[in-house]
């Protein structure tokens, strides 16, 4: 009789996470961008870091005619370009014997069972047992057909002992009813538990450290919530334009671009309760909660609360710019929004009464993404007296930034030495380059990772996607029809519409200045 | 920005003036220069050079990990006491690009005096609230301070340095019973381990290796003849991991058995010049697996009905690289200590 020990007991204290099992991926779209740009290079950074499990294999499953060597030696230039760690020959050589290409068609039937045969073929080889992971990292318009056929296919069924899951790429949909209907789809092929929807701002390592901050510290969790802030902040503002997604963009806008998915992802987990541990759907609970008492606007409180704005020509970085409407395949009468500023409230007991603002925009001065948590003003009893009505420069202001420069800021008053009782404001500064010198994994690494050990938590899950374009598809509603908000130009190399100073001048507020 | 610069030698100061010599520095340098620290790293070392050697080692590790550096250089056989004191700066951009984020250096020469002064010069020159982290470079010739080791939040050595790790493992085991201490113990040894460690763990993922786990009968390690004391941790790793039981102990063959089972293990070092541990091969009923060093990768290959070949990352292999990589891990060590009772088992000559 031997003794029954743990599945790997050479795991204990090398590891902290679960270790994904041998697999095979599969990606959808494997000759597109976001393979080239993110997906490959995130699987070679995890092969460089000893991460991916023994055996894994990598199939490219997409519609042009090419053999596997041909698909390879693309992989690498593109991992050469892209990859955050200098390419090495040896290790790539390992890794790309592991990759290999299969076309079809997405909607025919029969590539997907040739598919079904490769894998079957690799779990000989490799040891896989028919665990697989499907990316689809096709376009949305082909979602339904790669769902289909996988179910059809019987692609989308495990074996016994063995795992299916398929990761989704955004967009969820383009509005409620359009998302139900994916997920509807998704759901005819996965159960939930093995779909896994990317939203890769959560795979940042700032957006984790959100909940570290506000958890894992006695100091601020006590002031968070509407005795001690005053109101928040979340600014996602890029200097680019829409570079060639004219085709997407133009469909989409600023507000089912990023605020449906990133920011009011970053909004739940600056406004959620604690979860009651940290499994996946204790957390995505919390977080459907926040979703829900978001409040809801009618047409007239989207007018009050809402404003969209477009890039018209300027200059970013000294050069001259073209607006939206000048940019390649974009309509001259094109009504989409490339800025949009709004004021939330959660309708909770925790946020009574603190609006969150959050503006999104392209053709900004400068990029980046940050949350400003702005404390209520102390008393004016003592230093605070002469003061009265000007709250800019004078609460404090605890700030997470998630890109670029990650880190977290806290603004304070303090006296300026002297004789005299002056105040001045002052900076405490954590700085993750400075602080932490090793360099953060890519997001897409972390979630490919995620996903392969089945570790939902970093994943939107189906009623926080539905429930995000509930609260989107009410103001996009009010932005067509009579009496629609009007758009607003701003040049570019602004800081976006004086209607979006406006909406917060209004309230006695100023939006930070990054 | 010119002066700290030319610090890296280190400026003389007055031991009684180092943190306000320190504050002047930084007071000159204005915003030019960001000071971080996140640890009081303290070095012990009874070494000639280990003034220059540890600055130059320090200088690497403080790239990614901002700390206060505290040098003590002691020459306890000096007949006259006296303490001499510098201070410098390690600088270094960031990865974002135009910043220069410097940790500050004080190195200590201590002539003569015993623990009370090293405690002494420690205990005053810590950086408020941050941890204390105190690397122990060669032997100890007695037990470490009382007051001093409950202060220490983790504990850095080396075994692989010891004429008689098993002696040493006792004045150290002893002072660890001696304070109420909450200190980690970081043997660098078994910190060399820990990609030859993972790469295997990486093995036993396999479906396969799981299931025939209980067939393994033969272990084979070459090593550095330098490294006899790492291959005994990697052997006592696995044993207390599998749960094997010594049975039979020469030098450099082992006889363990499986528990319950009884099953026997052979395990076999073999000294050859090369990395600290060269080759690993763990023979399995029906196949083998192997852990080689293959330029800057371990090569790990699992042999059966199929062949899987897998490119792992080796690590550093200097010093610097080892600290480097127990700061960036951590961790309480559990499973070390758990494999150091055979590993203490094994160290002792017959």
């Amino acid at each position: 009789m031997t003794e029954k020990l743990p599945v790997n007991p050479l795991r204990e204290g090398l590891a902290s996470r679960a270790m994904p099992e041998p697999c095979s991926v599969v990606i959808f779209g494997a000759t597109g961008d976001l393979t080239h740009r993110k997906l490959v290079p995130a699987l070679y950074n995890l092969a460089a870091d000893g991460d991916l499990p023994p055996g894994l294999s990598v199939v490219g499953f997409a519609r042009r005619d090419k053999t596997d060597e041909v698909f390879r030696t693309e992989l690498e230039e593109a991992a050469r370009k892209f990859s955050r760690q200098t390419i090495n020959e040896d290790l790539w050589k390992v890794f790309a014997s592991s990759i290999s290409y299969h076309r079809s068609e997405f909607g025919e039937l029969e590539g997907y069972r040739r598919l079904s045969e490769k894998l079957n073929q690799l779990d000989k080889d490799r040891g896989t047992r028919g665990n697989r992971l499907y990316y689809l990292s096709a376009g949305p318009d082909q979602f339904e057909n790669i769902l289909t056929n996988l179910k059809n296919s019987g692609l989308a069924e495990a074996s016994p002992g063995s795992w299916a899951r398929a990761i989704v790429e955004k967009p969820f949909g383009t509005d409620l009813s359009t998302a139900q209907h994916l997920n509807g789809v998704v759901q005819h092929s996965f159960d939930e538990s093995s779909t896994f929807r990317i939203d890769h701002f959560l795979g940042k390592e700032t957006a984790q450290n959100i909940m570290v901050l506000r958890f894992a510290n006695s100091l601020f969790e006590h002031l968070w919530n509407e005795r001690y802030i005053d109101h928040v902040q979340i600014t996602a503002s890029e200097q680019l334009g829409i570079e060639n997604r004219a085709g997407y963009y133009e469909g989409a806008g600023a507000l089912r671009d990023m605020v449906q998915n990133h920011l009011l992802q970053l909004l739940c987990l600056v406004a959620m309760e604690p979860p009651t541990d940290l499994s996946a759907d204790s957390i995505r609970d919390e977080k459907v909660k926040v979703l829900r008492s978001l409040r809801r606007m009618r047409r007239e409180e989207v007018t009050r609360s809402v404003v969209r704005g477009q890039y018209a020509a300027g200059s970013i970085n000294g050069k001259p710019v073209v607006g939206y409407r000048e940019e390649k395949n974009v309509k001259p009468e094109s009504m989409t929004e490339t800025y949009v500023a709004l004021r939330v409230l959660i309708d909770n007991w925790r946020w009574a009464d603190v609006p969150f603002y959050v503006r999104v925009g392209k053709r900004l001065p400068k990029g980046g993404t940050e949350i400003g948590i702005h404390f209520k003003n102390a008393p004016g009893v003592l230093f605070n007296r002469d003061k009265s009505g000007v709250r800019d420069g004078s609460q404090n202001v605890l700030v997470i930034r998630i890109q670029p420069d990650e880190g977290v800021s806290l603004r304070m008053q303090s006296k300026v030495p002297g004789a005299s009782v002056r105040i001045q404001p002052v900076k405490m500064d954590f700085n993750y380059g400075t602080s932490f010198g090793k360099a953060s994994p890519e997001a897409y690494e972390r979630l490919l990772l995620d996903a392969m050990a089945g570790d939902a938590t970093l994943f939107a899950r189906r009623d926080e996607v539905e429930e995000a374009w509930r609260f989107i598809d009410e103001i996009e509603e009010a932005w067509v029809g009579e009496n629609q908000p009007g758009l607003t130009f701003y040049p570019s190399g602004s800081w976006g519409p004086t209607e979006a100073d406006q909406l917060i001048e209004g309230d006695g507020r100023a939006w930070r200045r990054l | 920005m010119a002066e700290i610069q030319n610090l890296a030698r280190g400026m003389p100061v007055d031991v009684a003036q180092v943190n306000r010599s320190l504050k002047t520095l930084w007071e000159q340098e204005g915003n030019v220069l960001t000071k971080a620290s996140l640890i009081n790293f303290a070095v012990y070392s009874e070494a000639a050079d280990a003034l220059s050697v540890n600055t130059q080692l320090m200088e690497q590790i403080t790239r990614e990990h901002a700390c206060r550096v505290i040098l003590l250089a002691a020459n306890p056989a000096a007949s006259k006491e006296r303490v001499q004191a510098w201070i410098s700066a390690h600088c270094h951009v960031t990865r974002a690009g135009a910043r220069q984020v410097c940790s500050e250096q004080i190195a200590f020469l201590l002539d003569g005096g015993g623990p009370d002064v090293i405690r002494n010069i420690l205990f005053s020159h810590l950086d408020s609230d941050l941890p204390l982290y105190l690397w122990w470079q060669g032997e100890f010739s007695n037990r470490i301070d009382q007051q001093l080791w409950s202060w220490v939040d983790r504990f850095f050595f080396d075994s692989h340095s010891w004429r008689e790790p098993a002696q040493q493992m006792k004045i150290l085991r002893a002072s660890v019973a001696s304070a109420s201490s909450r200190s980690v113990l970081c043997d660098l040894n078994w910190r060399r381990l820990v990609h030859l460690r993972l790469a295997l763990a990486q093995l036993f993922d396999h479906p396969w290796v799981s299931r025939n786990i209980h067939t393994i009968r033969a272990l084979d390690v070459t090593y550095n003849p330098e490294n006899w004391t790492t291959a005994v941790l990697l052997t006592s790793w696995l044993a207390r991991q599998l749960r094997w039981e010594l049975a039979e102990k020469s030098d450099f063959e082992y006889r363990f058995q499986w528990a319950k089972a009884g099953a026997p293990v052979r395990v076999k070092l073999t000294a050859l010049p090369g990395p600290s541990i060269g080759q690993i091969k763990v023979q399995l009923a029906g196949g083998e697996l192997e852990v080689e060093w293959s330029g800057n990768f371990l090569a790990t290959t699992l042999k059966n009905a199929f062949y899987l070949k897998q490119m792992l990352p080796a690590g550093g292999t200097t010093l610097a690289s080892l600290v480097h990589d127990e700061l960036v891990r951590g961790g309480e060590h559990k499973t070390y200590l758990a494999a150091l009772k055979i590993a203490e088992e094994l160290w002792k000559s017959e």
